[in-house]
């Protein structure tokens, strides 16, 4: 499903990435650990395209995305489409209440028309526990609902794959674990998970495997789950 | 993108076409138009004060006659006074024709006509001033009207006059001691200047000059036909029944056909005539002060209408990654944010015209939405960044494309942002709007300037045109306020 392939990446004179190779199966969750500074968004980001690298290959979702100027176009607007992400920061849309949130990249990316787009953000708000809130804006909601709707927005165009930068870092402890949960319980089986994080605790709750990345070097875990 | 916007303005007093033939074009739509400027006031061309709709002087009697003569209609249109001579250029009207004086730099630039009326230069200063000559007073301050046969006797003189645009202005300033003297013709000097307290007229004329009819150095055909109906109206007695009837005929006016020069008399013959009373406010002007606030207001909506997305492509523009096209918009803004407004506007109406033809309506909208796109498009590169980064790069995540991204994520926040700058920018816009009356649209401002000229005060039409300026604009000042603050509390622009 992803397949990394000796990937460098510079930023000056730093090099942020250092070689890294990985295989991820499908349906496969994989956490990354790492500190702050270890390269571990700069991975996650050129997974989906949104940095470009020096050296190696990524593999994803079908799509093979090499060095240089990554892809254009309706490949881009694919790519994306097979792989969702969850931003740090989340950056919901401030302007847009919580359905128009998550139907707008399906409807004006043409995947579904707007009636389908509705239905289907409608269904993704109540398995995440919102749909009472659905017409309310992204100001009016907790830290964990917020974090809820990223989710229910990066699923909504049915990725093949789900990216996760740190996703419960802002939470408290319970809320954290809930958060997870949801996650999981929305993937397994179907999605492919790539989550990274400093927290141990949240690699082991939701991932199958965790690998380690520091200063840019990735490495297997030996305690990964069986 | 400008063209096809531009063919969506109402090409409102668009002008005639510079024809080859212009005495053809004239008899074909039975109609002479003639270029005057109402604020040149009485006896010239002015509004009625019994009815201001209604024009009335000694110019527009002839102007009839004349058109009458041709078997057309006479046709006034309105011209900035220092603008007749472009405005006739640039097909405005057919012929210029309000105490156009006959000189060197005319005559090289235009076809003039045979004169239908001689006037002596008057010089004004102040009461008990023993400097009578020009030459007594070098080195002081003397005011003209721009553009004016006086204004260049002065600099020929060798000295700087200080120019004005009416015909009052200048004497109430020599009034107030601003100035030391005015030379202006006898006929503007013995309505607006003589009586005045303060002030005291030489006698004697400095020098002595004809108005003429201007016309377009093409229309040979024009001008024949016009000298024609001048020397069949000098002989029959018409002319001089025009001119006595608004107490300009005098001992200058003798001869003025005749073969042999002119005696020129040592005095001025003063017409003895004393300007008509200034009269008072009427309906009639409160009529054309709404109606200057409406052109006011239709100007600034269209011209900001047109303003918004210009400033926004602009915008865009300077976000771009291609440097050319950032160079582009930034080498825009600057022009249009460093040059004065009046100087853009007179390019875009006077320079411009041997290439575009616009309508003075259409030339004032442009040349206002050119000017203010440069600010709308600061506003929204500010608003645009003043949007969090990630917000784009989300989107781009889910797969929206450039456009999508702008259209459903990034402009909708910005204009949110943007929203109380733009709403300063329209009233600033709607002030702004006054500059336009230099290409001769009468809006609020003009209509102002010229019932002073009327009134022969500013202080009743400044304050009714200030009144109606606040009107528009104080409304506009609080919505902008209001914005602002909903701005600041708005919870949707806390970081989710």
């Amino acid at each position: 499903m992803i397949r990394i392939t000796n990937l460098s990446k510079r930023r000056g004179d730093q090099l942020v990435l250092a070689g890294v190779t990985t295989d991820i199966e499908a349906a496969e969750s994989v956490a990354i650990l790492g500190s702050s500074g270890s390269g571990k968004t700069t991975l996650l980001r050129c997974c989906n395209a949104l940095e470009s690298f020096d050296e190696g290959r990524i593999e994803i979702a079908g799509f093979d995305l090499g060095a240089g100027p990554g892809p254009t176009g309706k490949d881009l607007v694919r790519l994306r489409q097979s792989v969702g992400f969850v931003f740090q920061d989340l950056y919901l849309f401030p302007h847009l209440t919580l359905v128009e949130n998550v139907s707008l990249a399906p409807r004006v990316t043409g995947l579904r028309t707007a009636a389908e787009a509705r239905r289907d953000a409608l269904e993704l708000l109540e398995r995440v526990g919102l749909q009472q809130r659905a017409a309310d804006y992204p100001h009016q909601l907790s830290g964990g609902q917020r974090q809820r709707v990223a989710i229910a927005r990066a699923l909504a165009p049915r990725p093949s794959v789900l990216l996760l930068d740190e996703p419960t870092s802002a939470l408290d402890r319970a809320t954290a674990a809930s958060v997870a949960d949801t996650i999981v319980e929305l993937t397994r089986g179907r999605v492919t998970l790539v989550l990274v994080t400093h927290q141990p605790e949240l690699a082991t709750r939701m991932a199958d495997r965790i690998l380690h990345l520091e200063h840019g070097v990735l490495t297997e875990s030996a305690a990964s789950r069986p | 993108m400008i063209a096809p916007l531009l063919a969506a303005i109402p090409l409102l007093g668009a002008p005639s076409a510079a024809s080859a033939d212009t005495l053809a074009v004239v008899r074909e739509r039975k109609e002479l138009t003639w270029g005057g400027d109402v604020q040149g006031g009485e006896p010239y061309v002015f509004e009625d004060p019994k009815n201001p709709e209604h024009l009335i002087g000694f110019e527009v009697e002839l102007a009839d006659a004349l058109a009458r003569s041709l078997g057309v209609r006479a046709v006034f249109r309105q011209s900035d006074w220092s603008n007749l001579v472009p405005g006739l250029e640039r097909g405005d009207f057919d012929v210029a024709l309000n105490g156009l004086e006959d000189t060197p730099a005319r005559r090289a630039r235009l076809l003039l006509s045979i004169p239908y009326f001689a006037f002596g230069e008057t010089l004004a200063v102040h009461a008990g001033d023993s400097r009578h000559s020009l030459d007594a007073l070098r080195g002081g301050r003397i005011g003209s009207l721009a553009q004016s046969f006086a204004y260049d006797l002065i600099r020929s003189r060798g000295f700087e006059p200080v120019s004005y645009e009416g015909v009052s202005e200048p004497y109430t300033d020599l009034a107030l001691g601003r100035l030391d003297g005015v030379l202006l013709d006898h006929v503007i000097a013995d309505r607006y200047g003589c009586p005045r307290k303060g002030v005291e007229c030489v006698r004697g004329d400095v020098a002595r000059g004809n108005y003429v009819v201007g016309l377009r150095r093409s229309d040979t055909a024009l001008k024949a036909a016009i000298d024609d109906s001048l020397r069949r109206l000098a002989a029959n007695g018409e002319l001089e029944a025009i001119l006595a009837r608004w107490k300009l005929w005098d001992a200058r006016q003798v001869g003025l056909w005749s073969a042999e020069p002119a005696s020129v008399p040592s005095v001025t013959a003063t017409s003895g005539s004393s300007p008509d009373a200034p009269r008072g406010w009427t309906l009639a002007d409160t009529r054309l002060f709404l109606e200057g606030a409406a052109v006011t207001i239709f100007l600034s909506a269209c011209a900001f209408a047109l303003a918004l997305p210009i400033g926004l492509a602009l915008a865009l523009a300077r976000l771009e990654r291609r440097r050319a096209v950032r160079f582009v918009s930034t080498l825009y803004v600057e022009i249009f944010r460093g040059t004065p407004l009046l100087l853009q506007l007179y390019v875009l109406y006077f320079a411009l015209a041997p290439l575009v033809r616009l309508g003075a309506m259409s030339a004032a909208i442009l040349g206002l939405s050119l000017n203010y796109a440069a600010y709308e498009a600061e506003i929204h590169r500010g608003a645009l960044n003043a949007i969090p980064r990630g917000q784009g790069e989300a989107a781009r995540s889910l797969g929206l494309g450039r456009w999508q991204v702008l259209r459903h994520v990034l402009l909708p926040q910005s204009f949110r942002i943007a929203l109380p700058a733009m709403t300063n920018d329209f009233v600033a816009l709607l002030k702004d709007s006054s500059l336009v009356s230099v290409i001769t649209v009468i809006e609020l401002t003009k209509r102002m300037t010229i019932a002073a000229v009327d009134l022969r005060g500013w202080l009743v039409p400044g304050l009714a045109c200030a009144a109606l300026y606040l009107a528009m604009s104080y409304p506009l000042s609080r919505l902008a306020d209001r914005l602002d603050k909903s701005l600041r509390h708005d919870p949707h622009h806390e970081p989710v």
